[in-house]
């Protein structure tokens, strides 16, 4: 492929290191077929299950060149993760996913070919629409999400389908200036990153993906998170 | 822009403002007995119907949430 565009992917990390492995090989796989130039940064927040040293060897298995590594000493975030990691991204676009194998590498081409058609500042994956969708969960978790997705599509017309989704493809430019302004934490964090990108009048693309779900439980859809969840809402219907 | 909320504040004042003119009969407009009665309860009509519209549309929407199967 004949273009000079490079792909910086973010993996934040926080005990991973049964993952990082199949999901490093996964990104290696799909970069190769797709043939784009890439870059894989590790942001490890000093995981106690040590996926650092994980991290380590898959680095002299793939090269200094595809595996940066980041690492910081405590959890701090994942805004200040991005900010840590745009700081040392080489590529003109930067792509963010989780490591926990939620996302799958394999539609990072969708991205790559979605942004190209459009020019897009962002693109963003859905679980809401096409072929998108989500595995293993049940009837009440489904509910809440559309529930929560409608509630928001009604109050902010964001102009995506998908708000809360964390595997997105942003312009390098883009992505610094959208976290710089953004304050929120948690789900409401990925929520504002689109709103603001929106409202500052960047373009939006969309790609289906299924979402994988692999910490399902009481963690994230307990009452705090969904009374955060409406906090962050209302705080974006006021002012933005 | 104007944040959503006071969109939303602008909408609903201007619903208001018509609503009461009707209501405390400020407009010169003959009503039967039927359309005062509608006209009345036309916020509570309103925030029903939008109810029962969006009730309908999550739960459409929740029945054709994609089950990746093969994703898991």
């Amino acid at each position: 492929m004949a273009d000079r565009d490079k792909y910086s992917v973010l993996l934040p990390t926080y005990n991973e290191r049964e993952n990082l492995p199949i999901i490093i090989w996964l990104l290696v796989k799909y970069f190769n077929e797709s043939g784009y130039d890439y870059e894989i940064i590790v942001i490890d927040d000093g995981s106690p299950d040590k996926t650092l040293d994980v991290a380590k060897q898959l680095q002299k298995i793939y090269g200094s060149e595809k595996i940066v590594l980041r690492p910081r000493e405590k959890k701090l975030g994942l805004g200040t993760a991005y900010i840590h990691g745009i700081k040392h991204a080489t590529g003109n676009f930067i792509i963010i996913m989780d490591a926990d194998l939620s996302h799958h590498p394999k539609f990072i081409p969708e991205f790559i070919q979605k942004q190209k058609e459009g020019n897009f500042d962002v693109v963003s994956g859905t679980r809401y629409i096409g072929d998108g969708g989500v595995a293993g969960w049940d009837f009440r978790r489904k509910l809440v999400s559309r529930g929560a997705n409608y509630i928001t599509q009604i109050l902010l017309r964001p102009g995506a389908s998908d708000l809360t989704g964390s595997f997105r493809l942003y312009k390098k430019e883009v992505l610094q200036k959208l976290v710089n302004s953004c304050i929120s934490k948690g789900y409401v964090f990925q929520m504002e990153m689109i709103i603001r990108a929106r409202q500052f009048g960047y373009t939006i693309g969309e790609v289906p993906i299924s979402f994988v779900d692999r910490v399902y439980g009481e963690s994230k859809l307990g009452g705090s998170e969904i009374i955060q969840f409406l906090k962050g809402l209302l705080y974006l219907f006021a002012t933005t | 822009m104007i944040p959503k909320l006071f969109q939303w504040l602008l909408g609903a004042g201007l619903f208001i403002a018509v609503w009461l003119a009707f209501v405390l009969e400020k407009v010169d407009i003959q009503l039967t007995e039927i359309q005062r009665t509608l006209v009345l309860i036309s916020p509570l009509l309103a925030v029903g119907i939008f109810g029962l519209v969006s009730a309908v549309i999550v739960l459409y929407r929740v029945s054709t949430f994609n089950d990746c199967k093969e994703a898991g």
